[in-house]
């Protein structure tokens, strides 16, 4: 019974939260920006995936498919997107008619940073998990290899990994330096040569070229050996 | 509507409202600021050592021209910005980003309300219920009833994107009431508004002012001269008066009128050179028709009026108009201003 009550409080509390997160994920899907993204990321995962059909194996093409998610364009359409709505001048006055309600600032940076991060890899895997099925269960010419269902969980986890680390600095730029423009320079500015400086502390594994070149064999990997 | 009744509204107030007061009077007063202070950038000082004091169940006008701090003001009391010095409360409790106690008794509702384009009132409505922590049974009541006080029950299938500013502001208001919340705070209500807009802004606030404490920050006087018993006035980040109302009027005591007439000028003339004959009476003519006259301290004012109206009777001539400087707070508004310019410099 307490825990009921407990947990309907919990609930009451966290509802102006949750509509934040409604409000602002309806927000960016109303936007022109992730309806083009969405339409673009599909089409050119199509057309990856048509082109190499008869010719790539499984996990090069998975790998082909996941890159522009890694490299380039989409992180930069990611940093875009998380960096623009909270600190356009238009949206703070928007955010005004939020934050002078009974919300605290830290709970509705919370509820827009999730909605964003939702958008964000609600695309990622609308634009890529159906293909990969398409392409893992299809009958395919091309010559074979093999990727295991652990393997493409693993890699599409780490890429998202990536892609939340990209929204969570696009939207720590944004919410500190106030200027999208400015954040986005930044960003581009960090994340671009990230090689570098991952380098420079012996981590380059985990940069977005080294982590795009190890997807195929990440594909392949087994949980357990008697797999 | 459902509108709670203020349990300070019965509380007497003061006709001047005291800036020393005591920790007793946090139980009458809406909201109370101490040496608030606020410095963008360590440049522009917004709002300069501020003592305010609103009292519960009051409407409270604060005035100042373009720029005077009175937005920055309200942003730092809804604690939607930090002070720079000084502290803020409302019903004695601290504002601050995250006072969420504080701001669930404060509706607000900013100048030229910016409101989400892609939604529609009763979502936009629905989602401020939520954010106000009303269930999903007691917000529909709530927000229909909302929606017919600001007449837009006639535009809930319409999207936000395409109100007019009217529209727009009637919808703030609803929202700065959705949560009955016992403070309201309206910044600039009549902005871009038309007249009859206007006036049912103005209207609304006199109905709500009966149960509720009311800020309105303004730089147009007419606009709340009617509807507010207390005003502030603001300067260049500082409060430069409080008072009653009644006080404010006061200030412009110059027992002067100003009298429209209609006739032959020289039956004008005539009339001036005879109410300047009067005792303790002093007359000049602007233009052809317009007659200014100034009773001296000391002289009944109705008493010497009305024999100055019976002139006008006798000698051919109608009144088109009288006005006494006593009916314009306008006039101690900018005088306050003024005064507050040329002294500028001992300050």
């Amino acid at each position: 019974m307490a825990s009921t009550v407990s947990n309907s409080n919990l609930a009451v509390r966290l509802d102006p939260y949750l509509a934040i997160c409604q409000y602002d994920l309806r927000g960016l899907w109303q936007s022109r920006l992730i309806r083009l993204w969405l339409a673009v990321a599909v089409v050119l995962t199509l057309l990856i995936m048509l082109s190499n059909w008869e010719q790539m194996p499984d996990a090069p093409l998975i790998a082909v498919i996941l890159i522009p998610y890694l490299v380039f364009p989409w992180p930069f359409v990611v940093i875009i997107l998380s960096v623009t709505p909270v600190s356009d001048a238009r949206t703070d006055t928007l955010a005004d008619g939020i934050l002078s309600r009974p919300v605290t600032r830290h709970g509705y940076l919370l509820a827009i940073w999730a909605a964003r991060l939702i958008a964000v890899l609600g695309v990622y895997l609308v634009g890529t998990v159906p293909a990969i099925a398409m392409l893992t269960l299809a009958q395919r010419p091309a010559p074979q290899d093999y990727v295991t269902l652990y393997g493409i969980i693993t890699s599409l986890f780490v890429v998202g990994l990536v892609l939340s680390l990209i929204v969570s600095l696009g939207f720590l730029a944004g919410t500190l330096l106030r200027k999208p423009l400015l954040a986005v320079v930044v960003l581009v500015f960090v994340w671009y040569p990230v090689n570098l400086v991952l380098s420079a502390f012996s981590l380059e594994e985990f940069s977005p070229i080294s982590l795009s070149r190890a997807i195929p064999i990440q594909l392949q990997m087994k949980l357990f050996r008697f797999e | 509507m459902n509108v709670s009744m203020n349990e300070a509204s019965e509380i007497s107030v003061p006709s001047q409202i005291p800036l020393d007061a005591g920790p007793e009077d946090a139980d009458r007063l809406a909201i109370r600021t101490k040496h608030l202070t606020k410095i963008y950038s360590q440049s522009n000082i917004a709002v300069n050592d501020m003592n305010l004091e609103v009292p519960k169940g009051s409407v409270f006008a604060l005035l100042g021209p373009n720029g005077a701090g009175k937005t920055t003001t309200l942003r730092l009391i809804l604690g939607l910005q930090r002070p720079s010095a000084g502290k803020a409360e409302v019903f004695g409790r601290k504002c601050g980003p995250n006072a969420v106690d504080v701001r669930s008794r404060i509706g607000y509702l900013p100048t030229n309300p910016k409101l989400p384009a892609h939604l529609k009132p009763i979502e936009y409505l629905d989602l401020l219920g939520r954010l106000c922590g009303l269930t999903s049974q007691a917000r529909k009541p709530v927000i229909a009833s909302l929606l017919r006080a600001v007449g837009l029950l006639g535009a809930t299938n319409q999207r936000i994107g395409t109100f007019s500013t009217g529209m727009c502001t009637r919808l703030g208001i609803a929202a700065s009431l959705v949560g009955d919340p016992p403070l309201l705070i309206w910044d600039e209500p009549t902005a871009g508004l038309d007249p009859s807009a206007r006036r049912f802004t103005l209207d609304f606030i006199r109905e709500l002012g009966k149960t509720k404490t009311i800020v309105v920050a303004t730089h147009i006087l007419s606009d709340i001269d009617q509807v507010s018993d207390y005003l502030g006035v603001m300067h260049e980040g500082r409060m430069i008066y409080t008072g009653s109302m009644a006080d404010m009027r006061k200030r412009l005591l110059y027992d002067e009128f100003r009298l429209d007439l209609d006739g032959e000028s020289e039956n004008i003339r005539n009339l001036s050179n005879k109410v300047a004959m009067k005792d303790g009476v002093e007359v000049r003519i602007e233009g052809d028709r317009i007659l200014h006259v100034r009773i001296a301290d000391g002289h009944n004012r109705s008493g010497v009026l009305a024999g100055i109206l019976s002139m006008i009777e006798g000698d051919n001539i109608s009144l088109a108009a009288i006005r006494s400087g006593q009916n314009t707070t306008e006039d101690a508004y900018l005088q306050l201003l003024q005064e507050d310019q040329a002294h500028g410099f001992d300050r």
